[in-house]
């Protein structure tokens, strides 16, 4: 019997060519997300760890902050220089460099133009000392002030040379200087800029705390191991500091880095997982109509004396085969995926040259159970439906295929359904917490979309059918064939139009989502925006107080209203608390209260939003503990309740206090944005001129309008929309394939009836048009199944999400009437190649085929 | 050759569909098979022709270059006045839709269409309408009129085929062509469909170019042709089974001996 799958698998090549590569679309981009980010976590752990000084000294911090926060508030702990002595002191330790390293800055050109990166990776200043991983390769050391050293990555991208002059802008001021040196890494570079200048240089002007350091990094003496080195200097330092090792610091940055990771390769992964889930329709029905254009072949088998296990397995012997193919490809081209993406990422000055491709143990594995498992499961219905054909089948004339009894599969489906959409009402009036109501929505989303696929047989024949009736009086007799043809398989047309509803399903829910938050975005500030501007700065980081002293000498400014950020535990859980000037914040961001007012803040009670005070249990009046990242901790009292902003599902929710009340806890706090007023009957076009003067030299600053600052919340939006939007253009591009399979194979089973036409007087362009149709309509029936579902979801989960602040629903049509027609477009790319197929089939060998 | 079958008829008629010299070989060189060999034939309008010869004598190739369904190696075909063995596809679709019937031996149906909207689909293909008073009259001459909204699977091979016959005439074409009509039927089944294209040919005027290997079918036609190996070895007017019959056991004796 093995033999005979693989002569049939072999027979079949052509029309297992489009499962394979199903197959191998899905397990490529399962695998290639697998090395991909196995490869980013080898490279930046390796970086990390042998950029690592034997042993560092840090000032003790109360906890760990999130690192998307970890610049919000722009403090910098810092410890004294005696320190360094005291360390150089311990014995064991070879040589200790007081250190100065300061993330949140901004290097710029002549003309004013950062020559960091303005995402991503950070641009970092540092002191320069003897470090043996940094190596000069042009130019000297910086020895006194206005002497910069610049990685070499940062100054081939920006064309920059010795005795350029280059500006380092800090939260306190500027400093100018001219390119002295240019270094290199021994470990490569992923993506971050560098500048150095002299000690005394970054303690006063980097900094701005002459005799302070950010830290201490030590080289043990020969024969001192790194733990016994951190021993001792804990034990001269005493407590205060933390001491890690170059092992204990890669082990951090590992876990930073991979917690970052992870979630990516989560998202990636279900991304994959869709594209895999999507396959499975279109293997299964490769497998139904092979097993069905054998009916009589595996009639012969059993009539011969083969068991129906043997039948079952023969078939399922196929599909491994496929699974098996499919995975090798698929792996063969994650893998090239993954190389890919890395010298793309390279273009973008991430450098990761260093490290080779890896290729973990998962990967093959999880390519092959992905690759393999899915096949299987997918031909398991048809190969059962091969087992149980009688012998009988042999003798009988070419089959017709029974009508298939829908019944059962009607009634689970409409009691899916029912419990579908019985779920996500519930979700959507259920206003209590967000646990339920999730898992409302997420049940009423699994049990929905079971039940349209269960159901897809029964609806092709009525939607489909239904959408076909203008098909007769439009296109004549072809049109009405193609609308029969349509309905002619239901179980078919159901599965190839499935695969397409579903990932349709998610465009149309994302889409949903997408505009209810940018509607209730643009509504918010609306409501909220009371500033003429604001000001903030390039990536979560301060902008400085240089800039502010400046922006308020600007005539015609008659309010600033300073915002600075504090990180802080509340409970063991991280909030980012926001401290304002309340004198001007109620002009600035005109806040929306449902209990206290500005005057509490003002007193110096907290003001938090009203979704996380019903989920921490908080009232006005209620005691908040606050431990701060200096170790200060602070008990505030619950003064305002504020409506929640939309977007507010930032963790921790959002906490305000009165600025004076912020610098109590976090004095270093450095101001974040600026919310501007102008004077009444100022000149608005001299104030807009006054401002950029005033920052021409401060690059790292936008400054937008209400209308600005709207159109940066919706372009926000707009990129994550696209990203998901490409993301799931591989499901439906496999989908997609899914139409193309079905329409060929139809195209083979119908071979006679097509010569039939040609004979009687079918010309090529009709039959060529016949398939066209039919094609259109599968994918806009697909489409609108996927695209209702997908307005339930987004409908429901936009409920949800209100108690997050997306208070409006908005239904883009114009979106949804676009993927209407990009449905209609793509069933007729999906039919090109098999109308020509169809159009180009010769008459007599067509009525001659039995 | 037909100068004394067109001298028994009554009024001199046109030539719906004429092969001169008609010639079709496969291959080349060595592998050369010549399927029909430098063929003339005339079937004049209202004429019902059988033709009739061993399997391989090209009797079903003459018919497909006839009806415009293969192409010609070399020679000339006439359906009216239209030469066709130049004609580009489109045009040799559209002769075949407009001015040919066709009747295949099975699978002659669309499972999808009623037998209504079979009967009607040349027409409907051409995006014409049919003519109502002749449709009817075809309809009830092959007696379907109960049976229009059933499927083919709904219907018996007897009917399935009455069907088809209906299909073909519907149209009015020139010419009908029928390949083995009864070829499935069971004898009485068979026997109504021939009795129904003998009808047609007297009733409505209907020219028939029959192939068939059964001498009773072939007694129902005007004349029967004899195919062997190519060329057309014999012809009988006004015949019967028994005469067919006959005629076929010498026709083999010949073929034996050469």
């Amino acid at each position: 019997m093995f033999k005979t799958s693989i002569r049939n698998f072999l027979a079949h090549k052509g029309r297992m060519a489009l499962s394979t590569l199903a197959v191998l679309l899905g397990v490529a981009f399962v695998s290639g997300t697998l090395v991909f980010s196995d490869t980013i976590n080898v490279a930046f752990t390796g970086i990390a760890g042998s950029t690592a000084a034997d042993v560092t000294i840090k000032p003790k911090q109360a906890f760990t902050p999130e690192v998307e926060d970890r610049g919000l508030s722009g403090e910098t702990p810092t410890l004294p220089a005696g320190v360094v002595a005291k360390v150089a002191a311990v014995q064991g330790v070879r040589a200790a460099h007081g250190q100065v390293s300061l993330q949140n800055l901004t290097v710029v050109d002549k003309d004013d133009k950062p020559v960091g990166p303005t995402t991503g990776a950070p641009t970092l200043g540092q002191n320069w000392y003897d470090d043996p991983q940094v190596h000069l390769v042009q130019g000297h050391a910086p020895t006194k002030a206005g002497e910069i050293v610049l990685d070499q990555a940062s100054a081939r991208h920006k064309d920059i040379h010795l005795g350029d002059p280059l500006r380092i802008l800090t939260p306190t001021g500027s400093m100018p200087g001219t390119v002295v040196g240019v270094v290199t890494f021994t470990t490569g570079n992923p993506g971050v800029t560098m500048a150095y200048v002299d000690t005394a240089t970054a303690q006063a002007q980097l900094l701005g705390k002459p005799d302070q350091f950010t830290g201490v990094t030590v080289d043990t003496a020969p024969g001192t191991g790194h733990t016994t080195a951190q021993e001792r200097i804990k034990a001269a330092l005493g407590d205060g500091y933390s001491v890690a090792t170059k092992e204990e610091q890669a082990q951090t940055a590992a876990q930073q880095i991979s917690s970052f990771l992870s979630v990516v390769t989560l998202a990636l992964l279900g991304f994959a997982g869709l594209a895999v889930l999507v396959g499975i329709f279109l293997i299964l029905n490769t497998f139904a109509m092979l097993v069905a254009q054998r009916t009589r072949e595996l009639g012969l088998l059993r009539a011969l004396g083969a068991g129906r296990g043997q039948v079952l397995r023969s078939v399922l012997t196929e599909a491994l085969l496929l699974g098996v193919i499919g995975s090798t490809l698929g792996l063969g081209v994650g893998i090239g995926l993954a190389a890919g993406l890395k010298s793309l990422i390279s273009d973008f000055g991430v450098d990761l040259s260093g490290t080779a491709l890896v290729i973990g143990p998962v990967t093959p594995v999880a390519a092959y159970a992905v690759g393999v498992l899915v096949t299987l499961v997918a031909a398991y219905l048809p190969a059962r439906r091969a087992a149980r054909i009688s012998p009988m089948a042999a003798l009988r004339e070419a089959a017709v295929p029974a009508e298939p009894r829908l019944g059962r599969r009607t009634v689970l489906g409409a009691v899916l359904l029912v419990a579908g959409l019985g779920l996500l009402y519930g979700a959507s009036t259920h206003h209590a917490t967000i646990v339920t109501a999730g898992a409302l929505l997420g049940g009423g989303i699994v049990a929905s979309l079971l039940a349209l696929v269960v159901l897809g047989p029964a609806l092709s024949r009525v939607v489909v059918y239904g959408l076909g009736a203008p098909y007769p009086a439009v296109f004549g007799a072809v049109g009405r064939m193609s609308r029969l043809n349509a309905v002619r398989n239901p179980r078919r047309t159901g599965a190839t139009a499935g695969a397409l509803m579903i990932s349709l399903s998610l465009v149309g829910a994302v889409a949903v989502l997408a505009a209810s938050l940018t509607t209730s975005v643009d509504r918010d500030v609306d409501n909220t925006f009371g500033a003429d501007y604001v000001l903030s700065g390039n990536g979560a980081t301060p902008i400085g107080h240089e800039v502010t002293e400046k922006v308020r000498a600007i005539p015609g400014v008659q309010a600033v209203t300073r915002q600075r950020y504090a990180v802080a535990h509340l409970n063991g859980f991280q909030l980012v608390l926001s401290g304002v000037d309340v004198a001007t914040v109620d002009q600035a961001v005109k806040p929306q209260y449902v209990a206290g007012s500005t005057a509490d803040v003002a007193a110096g009670k907290v003001m938090v939003d009203e979704t996380t005070a019903t989920a921490d249990g908080l009232r006005v009046g209620s005691p908040v503990e606050l431990h701060f990242l200096n170790g200060k901790v602070g008990t505030l009292t619950v003064g305002a309740i504020s409506k929640p902003p939309a977007g507010a599902g930032k963790d921790g929710g959002s906490w305000e206090v009165s600025l004076d009340t912020l610098n109590r806890f976090a004095p270093e706090a450095q101001d974040f944005a600026l919310y501007l007023n102008t004077a009444s009957g100022a000149d608005r076009s001299k104030v807009q001129a006054g401002l950029e003067t005033a920052l021409a030299g401060y690059p790292q600053v936008t400054v937008q309008s209400q209308a600005d600052y709207k159109k940066s919340i919706t372009g926000q939006v707009d990129t994550v929309l696209y990203l998901v939007y490409a993301l799931l253009a591989l499901a439906i591009v496999i989908a997609v394939l899914g139409v193309v399979n079905t329409l060929a194979l139809s195209v083979i089973e119908r071979t006679r009836e097509i010569g039939l036409l040609r004979a009687i007087g079918t010309s090529r362009a009709q039959v060529g048009r016949m398939v066209r149709l039919e094609s259109v309509l599968i994918a806009v029936h697909g489409a609108l199944l996927g695209l209702g579902l997908g307005l339930a979801w987004g409908v429901a989960g936009q409920k949800v999400l209100e108690l997050y602040g997306i208070t409006a629903l908005s239904i883009p049509w114009t979106t949804i009437l676009a993927v209407l027609a990009g449905a209609a477009v793509a069933g007729l790319a999906a039919a090109v190649v098999p109308a020509v197929k169809a159009a180009r089939m010769r008459v007599l060998g067509a009525i001659a085929t039995s | 050759m037909s100068t004394a079958t067109a001298a028994t008829r009554a009024t001199p008629r046109t030539i719906a569909a004429r092969a001169e010299a008609l010639t079709k070989a496969y291959g080349s060189g060595e592998t050369r098979v010549v399927a029909l060999d430098a063929v003339d034939v005339a079937v004049r309008q209202g004429e019902f022709v059988a033709i009739m010869g061993p399997s391989g004598s090209g009797k079903s190739t003459l018919m497909h270059c006839l009806a415009g369904l293969d192409t010609a190696t070399s020679g000339q075909i006439l359906i009216g006045d239209t030469e066709i063995t130049r004609l580009k596809d489109k045009k040799l679709t559209q002769l075949r839709r407009d001015k040919v019937g066709f009747i295949f031996q099975a699978f002659n149906l669309l499972p999808t269409l009623t037998a209504l909207e079979n009967i009607t689909l040349p027409m409907d293909i051409a995006g014409r309408k049919p003519d109502q008073v002749w449709l009817d009259r075809v309809i009830d001459t092959v007696g379907l009129s109960g049976r229009l909204k059933h499927r083919p699977t709904e219907l018996s091979g007897g009917q399935q085929q009455r069907v088809a016959c209906a299909r073909a005439l519907a149209s009015r074409p020139e010419i009908v062509f029928a390949d083995e009509p009864t070829g499935n039927l069971d004898s009485r089944a068979g026997a109504e469909i021939l009795g129904f294209l003998r009808q047609s040919v007297d009733g409505l005027g209907q020219t028939i170019v029959m192939v068939t290997h059964d001498p009773v079918a072939a007694s129902y036609a005007d004349r029967v042709l004899f195919l062997a190996d190519g060329r057309i070895v014999d012809e009988l007017p006004e015949p019967t089974a028994d005469s067919v019959l006959d005629r076929m056991r010498r026709f083999d004796g010949a073929g034996r001996r050469s």
